[in-house]
């Protein structure tokens, strides 16, 4: 009897299983606050369960703290500038849908950065 | 049209000055000080102005004047919206009392030399010589908040917070002094013999017209939420009005702007953050603005008053001055190192003295005062590398070493994280 598995869907299949079993570090960076609370409602919809959230800062934020120039008091104050960092291990698949939520639902003036990175090893990671 | 191709000239300049490949520039060191400095900017005005390529005419004082003064209400907004209890009460009361003490020596010390080197000069009208000292004793108060070309150590930020601190709160104390003295000495037409007590009036009626923009700029900043184009929009407002207002009732539009931030300040919530960082963002586009119009408007031409002037400013700064540097704001006792560049951090002009000298030279373009200005730039640049050089070469005190024990671990395997 033949044969009849399509390979291209049997590629795919490969393909899908390996893309939710591949680890990766998923990097966003929100300069805008007011997109946090959409970003990790939707980080939670894709099962992303687990992440690290830090304050950051932009470079351009770094050399006005440093550089103030007529504002000095301000510098006083704890430099938040709202700009928040998020990282987490996760699978591909999951990865690639937060970037294409990224991409698609966030207004353009508002959308983070994110990256993904490959990761070789992890330990001390709670399932 | 000549102006205001010039004026685009200038803030397409200014733009690349900031840019962050332009910033890469400061790693040499006297490019570092004269870009932290703005003198760059101010080297770059005197080259495309008069006294250089002639691109831009000193008729830039009488013609550019309107989109100048919305710059000044700028800088105003952004000292008078820093005027809050929640960041002032971060300054702690010792260093509100130096910087006290600072603004009214400076003040008084500075205001006298300059009335005493101008009084009996030819080049300086007698209604000039108040408003002059007045400008010379207000850009004498105080010290840069920028502290990164006095190379500060991670263990110094408590002294870098002093210097910010401080010359935080210098700002509006030398702005309102300058104000006041220069309202009281009588820009009035016709001029009058001695204090033009209506002024006070102005300023009161000033105050007003603050507080009112203010309640309106609560409401249209809510409205604006965090719509950019509609925080420019409410920006612009407040600023065309105030310094609009300012111009008509004559008092100084810096102050008059920096009034309107107290009120919008004090006033606002949660919006406030948004439009304060919308501000912030071109604080440094603005300084190089002016420190190229500074350049602009300045007459090199001195004569032997406004030179003793240039000279007698530049020794009290270097002398005077470190006597009145703030203390480190952190618990540990300051080092020698710290207490050393805390004097020489004193010595350096805050950028805000040109500033005033350009709101002065719009009021009145007068050679006098444009000679004034170039008395400030060359007085701050020359301190700001006395300073600078001096500081970095100051050495970094190290933790004196453990003695020598073979038992011991070395320092870098036995060191904690």
């Amino acid at each position: 009897m033949a044969d009849t598995t399509d390979p291209s869907r049997n590629d795919s299949a490969e393909n899908n299983a390996k893309q939710s079993t591949e680890r990766v570090l998923l990097l966003i960076i929100a300069s805008d606050p007011t997109v946090m609370d959409d970003l990790l409602t939707a980080l939670l919809d894709f099962g992303v369960t687990g992440a690290t959230v830090l304050e950051s800062k932009g470079l351009a934020a770094v050399l006005r703290e440093e550089m103030p120039i007529f504002a000095g008091l301000v510098s006083l104050l704890p430099g938040a500038t709202g700009s928040r960092t998020l990282i987490s291990i996760t699978n591909l698949a999951t990865a690639r849908s937060v970037l294409d939520f990224i991409d698609t639902d966030l207004r353009e003036d508002k959308r983070p950065i994110a990256a993904v990175l490959p990761v070789t090893h992890i330990a001390g990671l709670k399932r | 049209m000549r102006i205001a191709l010039g004026i685009l000239l200038m803030i397409g300049l200014a733009i690349l000055a900031t840019s962050p490949k332009f910033l890469k520039l400061r790693r040499a060191t006297v490019v570092g000080i004269l870009v932290s400095g703005g003198w760059l900017g101010v080297l770059v005005g005197l080259a495309i102005g008069p006294a250089g390529l002639a691109l831009v005419s000193h008729d830039l004082a009488p013609t550019g004047t309107p989109i100048l003064t919305i710059g000044l209400g700028w800088i105003g907004l952004m000292v008078g919206l820093q005027l809050r209890p929640e960041v002032l009460r971060f300054v702690p009361a010792n260093l509100a009392r130096r910087t006290a003490i600072d603004a009214s020596i400076s003040f008084t010390l500075a205001g006298a030399i300059a009335w005493l080197a101008l009084s009996n000069a030819p080049i300086a009208p007698a209604n000039s010589v108040i408003p002059l000292a007045a400008l010379i004793g207000a850009a004498t108060i105080g010290w840069p908040a920028e502290t990164r070309s006095l190379r500060l150590t991670a263990a110094e930020s408590g002294l870098a917070m002093a210097l910010r601190a401080s010359s935080g709160l210098s700002a509006p104390i030398a702005i309102t002094l300058f104000a006041i003295a220069h309202a009281l000495a009588g820009i009035s037409e016709p001029p009058i013999n001695g204090p033009d007590w209506a002024a006070l009036l102005r300023i009161g009626g000033m105050a007003l017209i603050a507080v009112t923009l203010g309640v309106v700029a609560r409401f249209a900043l809510r409205r604006a939420g965090d719509r950019r184009a509609d925080l420019l929009a409410v920006f612009l407002g407040v600023v065309a009005i105030i310094t609009g207002a300012a111009v008509e009732l004559r008092v100084s539009p810096l102050f008059a702007a920096m009034l309107a931030g107290v009120v919008v300040t004090n006033l606002a919530g949660r919006e406030l953050r948004r439009f304060e960082r919308f501000i912030l963002q071109a604080e440094h586009v603005v300084a190089v603005i002016f420190a190229i119009v500074a350049g602009v408007l300045m007459d090199v031409a001195l004569g032997p008053a406004t030179l003793g002037l240039l000279a007698a400013i530049t020794i009290f700064r270097i002398i005077v001055k470190p006597t009145l540097a703030p203390d480190s704001l952190s618990p540990d006792s300051p080092t020698q190192r710290s207490r050393k560049i805390a004097r020489l951090g004193a010595v350096r002009q805050p950028p805000l003295a040109l500033v005033l000298g350009v709101g002065l030279v719009l009021t009145d373009p007068s050679p006098v005062n444009q000679q004034a200005l170039t008395v400030l730039a060359a007085a701050g640049l020359f301190c700001d590398l006395y300073a600078v050089l001096r500081a970095r070469a100051v050495k970094i005190e190290t933790p004196e070493e453990p003695v020598e024990n073979d038992s011991a671990p070395s320092t870098e395997e036995g060191a904690s994280p």
